[in-house]
């Protein structure tokens, strides 16, 4: 302390000069190959770097509302928003299903998706707004009553809710302004969606 | 026939292959991509399946050409998805890594890379791989590619086009529509021309001018459009007609091989060949033809010896049939003189699969037993053989054909032969339908269903209604309307004076049955659209329809309507218009889990639900509150299931109250035990299924 109050500390420049020397030194001692290889080494870690993907930190949202309430899904998950002109009504389903769109060739049911995130089927006016999704060879239109907005969201915020709340398998988190975001994925795979009939029952009734 | 041509045959079913192998291939891929990426495991075995069978086809298409050594690893690929199938698992990595190697050989071969010699590596299980004897590589030559002289376009592009095409038919009327405004807004302005003077006089003038302009310009561009539109659609439609030669040629060197194989001796005869098809018609038959012709030889044809005992010639025939058939339709026969089906195997194969009880199996005409080796599961071969014995391919032949509104039919004598005959729209893009309304919704019938239409008296219809039948003649149809068996709201009528009401004749094979509608309101030709997961398969209906207008109408399954029929008969209570209400369901568990899981699951198929926590707690509720069905646990505190049912079925009022018992007492005893208490189903925990639970209910009320 005593040399620092005189100004330079002397004796601690000394040892770093002392650490360069060796060090280079150490250097010095690597054959050409050597250091070739540790340039390449480091060469293709800044390349693995510079091709991997961007941290998913965040996630766009599409907001939308159906009687009032409101749900976001991811955009990348979603194929497109339509306006909903016709809808053709598709008996023998749950009533989840509110009938069958049409859009570029392809049929998609339109689903009411209140009742699949623990919401409830509370009757509503006819969707004019459709999000519709494909995955997986699945296809399904999300009814809505209007989009409203995109909104982005921190993922680790979304991770947090996820660990601390009793959320269903299709619900990811609640939006700042309490939006239910829902996970496309997992409400795809919702073995409630779907509709086989080919069951055979010949062994279970007994009539 | 000459060696040259033998080889030249040989070379151009190679090639074939070869482009085959590259589709089914791509599948494998692309399935095997969805398995490794965590696919949900609600739809693990839809992949599986469909991995399991596009190495099937691989397989029978390896063995078409000759191609033993890769039908042998096919075989041994598919095995190991069969296994998986049967037990509806999902595979682990090792599995998806050996599929990943066989895709991956296969594909090389293809490409001329490897030989038969890497295929005999190729799908063998770790532990065996090393004793495996080695297979012989006969005609299993790598392929050469062949010449890049045709120009080959993706089935999948030209369907994309299709689906394009489809979408100008909408603009293409909305067009027409346009022009006949345009022309009111004309004669609009003459009419107040007439009456006008001075400069609005002049005015009008200039604008009229204009506006015949403006009407004629519309008309040449909507001739033109409407033209263009029309003759690009046929086109694109003619470009996916195909010759039936396509998926024939392969079979005479099929049927040599697996005579081969099988020490039979069959004259192979086909006819048909030139006729022109739809190429998704041709694809869709094609793995269900040889499928049929690899049984009529494995299983109908007899051996050479005990043919000649029997009286018949020491070959057998086996013949594939390609006609065009009136209503834009085509009819696929296959027909050997082999020994017909085994009625006595069949029903022991069907008793092994428990495909039903002992009891009404007995019960079955040998029709009934015939349609049973249509059921999955269900495998007379005694031997899983690398021909046949999997006892899914017939039920995967029904499947495919009636995916696209087509009908399977048999006919078999024992001794003398047997006949299945595929009935199919010739083209599945477009066909015929019959368009009707109920309840103030329009639907339609494939037309090669509706036998004709005609009218009874408003009384006639209701009674009709009332009882389930209808005399016609000296028959009796059953007969009821189509929004109960669709299971509508009844549409307000309103004013509804007429004397008589349209009727329907509906035929799907032996079935016929009247249906009464709202209105005929005519034939017309249709897009159809096939309905995507999660509507695997949806009662009463078919695809949906494009109508001409843009309109999408549902496009109805005659089986099952024809099937509803009956059912809604039985429940008419002589009330032809009531209106269906809500039925509640009571759910007896001791486990919440269970309890909020039903529920749940009922209230999302529309049902009103009450719950109990145990027999007794239920007993108590079904003396205050009426219940249309009730779905019990059976080990409970207090009062158990059994004991419910025996209630229920002791009181007066509820004797007749459906009982479905979930459980996980699996023993024979305990289901007879719960059947015997006058339980409807009996329904085990262990192989649960949400949407089997909730079709029993459906069925049950």
């Amino acid at each position: 302390m005593s040399s620092r109050r005189d100004g330079l500390d002397w004796k601690n420049a000394y040892a770093r000069l002392r650490a360069a020397e060796e060090s280079l030194n150490t250097i010095d001692l690597r054959s050409q190959e050597e250091i070739e290889a540790l340039v390449r080494a480091r060469t293709k870690q800044l390349e693995a770097l510079e091709n991997a993907p961007p941290l998913p930190d965040s996630v766009d949202l599409v907001i939308l509302s159906i009687a009032g309430e409101r749900y976001a899904f991811d955009v990348k998950e979603a194929s497109e928003a339509i306006a909903i002109t016709h809808v053709t009504p598709l008996p023998g389903v749950p009533t989840f299903f509110r009938g069958l769109i049409s859009h570029r060739g392809s049929v998609y049911p339109l689903l009411d998706i209140r009742p699949l995130v623990g919401g409830a089927l509370v009757r509503a006016a006819q969707f004019s707004q459709a999000i519709l999704f494909t995955s997986g060879g699945s296809a399904v239109a999300v009814g809505a009553h209007a989009v409203e907005s995109l909104e982005r969201v921190d993922v680790a915020e979304l991770e947090a809710q996820r660990n601390q709340t009793d959320l269903s398998a299709s619900v990811r988190g609640k939006t700042a302004d309490g939006a239910t975001i829902i996970d496309m994925r997992a409400l795809l795979s919702d073995v409630r969606l779907v509709v086989d009939d080919r069951v055979s029952v010949i062994e279970h009734n007994v009539d | 026939m000459s060696t040259d041509r033998a080889e030249a045959l040989r070379a151009r079913l190679l090639a074939t292959f070869r482009l085959e192998a590259e589709e089914h291939l791509q599948t494998i891929a692309s399935e095997l991509e969805i398995l490794s990426g965590g696919v949900s495991g609600a739809d693990t075995p839809e992949h599986v399946e469909t991995l399991f069978r596009v190495m099937h086809t691989l397989k029978g298409a390896s063995r078409s050409v000759g191609l033993d050594a890769f039908e042998a690893a096919a075989h041994r690929c598919e095995a190991q998805l069969r296994a998986l199938v049967d037990a509806g698992a999902a595979p682990d990595a090792a599995l998806l890594g050996t599929i990943r190697d066989a895709a991956d050989t296969f594909a090389a071969f293809v490409a001329g890379a490897a030989n038969a010699k890497d295929l005999a590596r190729v799908g063998a299980e770790k532990k065996a791989a090393d004793g495996d004897a080695p297979i012989k590589a006969h005609g299993a030559a790598a392929i050469v590619p062949p010449a890049n002289d045709v120009i080959r376009v993706e089935a999948s592009r030209l369907d994309r086009l299709v689906v394009l095409m489809e979408d100008l038919l909408s603009p293409k009327l909305a067009v027409a529509a346009h022009a006949a405004q345009a022309v009111e807004i004309a004669e609009g302005i003459v009419r107040i021309r007439e009456v006008a003077k001075g400069d609005v006089l002049d005015g009008l003038r200039v604008l009229e001018a204009r506006a015949r302009r403006h009407v004629e310009a519309l008309r040449s561009d909507q001739r033109a459009l409407q033209t263009t539109i029309d003759d690009l659609y046929d086109e694109l439609l003619r470009a996916r007609l195909t010759p039936a030669q396509t998926i024939l040629e392969a079979f005479p060197a099929m049927v040599r091989d697996l005579c081969r194989a099988t020490g039979k001796e069959v004259v192979w005869k086909s006819s048909g060949e030139h006729l022109e098809v739809d190429r998704k018609v041709l694809n869709l038959v094609k793995d269900p033809l040889i499928h049929m012709v690899r049984n009529a030889i494995d299983h109908g044809i007899e051996p050479p010896e005990q043919r000649v005992a029997s009286g018949k010639s020491r070959e057998g025939t086996v013949s594939v049939t390609i006609a065009a058939e009136d209503g834009n339709k085509v009819s696929i026969e296959v027909r050997d003189d082999g020994r017909g089906f085994a009625i006595d195997a069949i029903r022991d194969a069907a008793l092994r699969s428990h495909l039903a009880t002992p009891d009404a199996i007995a019960g079955m005409t040998d029709a009934e037993v015939t349609e049973l080796a249509f059921s999955a599961g269900v495998s007379t071969a005694p031997v899983v053989t690398t021909i046949s014995g999997h006892g899914r391919g017939l039920a995967i032949v029904r499947d495919s054909i009636e995916r696209v509104g087509g009908h399977v039919s048999t006919r078999s004598t024992p001794g003398n032969g047997t006949v299945i005959r595929l009935d199919l729209p010739a083209s599945i893009v477009t066909y015929r339908a019959l368009l009707v309304s109920a309840a103030g919704t329009q639907f339609l019938f494939p037309i090669e269903s509706v036998e004709r239409t005609f009218a009874v008296a408003r009384e006639t219809a209701a009674a009709a209604v009332e009882a389930g039948t209808l005399a016609q003649g000296d028959q009796s149809l059953p007969f009821g309307s189509l929004e109960t068996a669709l299971g509508l709201t009844k549409h307000d009528g309103g004013d509804d004076v007429r004397v008589e009401l349209p009727c329907i004749l509906i035929v799907n094979g032996d079935r016929r049955g009247g249906v009464l509608v709202d209105e005929v309101i005519g034939e017309r030709e249709i897009v159809v659209k096939p309905l995507l997961p999660p509507l695997r398969r949806v009662r009463n209906v078919l695809a949906a329809g494009l109508l001409g207008s843009g309109e999408l109408v549902l496009v109805l399954r005659p089986f099952d309507v024809l099937a509803s029929l009956g059912s809604h008969a039985i429940r008419q209570d002589g009330d032809l218009l009531a209106r269906p209400r809500t039925p509640s369901v009571l759910i007896v568990d001791d486990s919440i889990t269970t309890r909020t899981m039903e529920r749940n699951l009922f209230e999302v198929a529309g049902y009103s639900v009450a719950v109990a926590v145990d027999g007794m707690e239920g007993w108590e509720m079904l003396q205050s509150q009426a219940f249309d069905l009730v779905v019990s646990d059976i080990d409970m505190p207090r009062m158990d299931g059994f004991e419910l049912t025996s209630r229920i079925r002791a009181n007066e009022t509820l004797a007749d109250l459906p009982v479905v018992l979930v459980t996980a007492r699996e023993t024979h005893e305990d289901r007879e035990r719960g059947l015997r208490t006058g339980a409807n189903s009996y329904v085990l925990k262990s192989g649960f299924d949400q949407t089997v639970l909730l079709e029993i209910v459906r069925r049950l009320l």
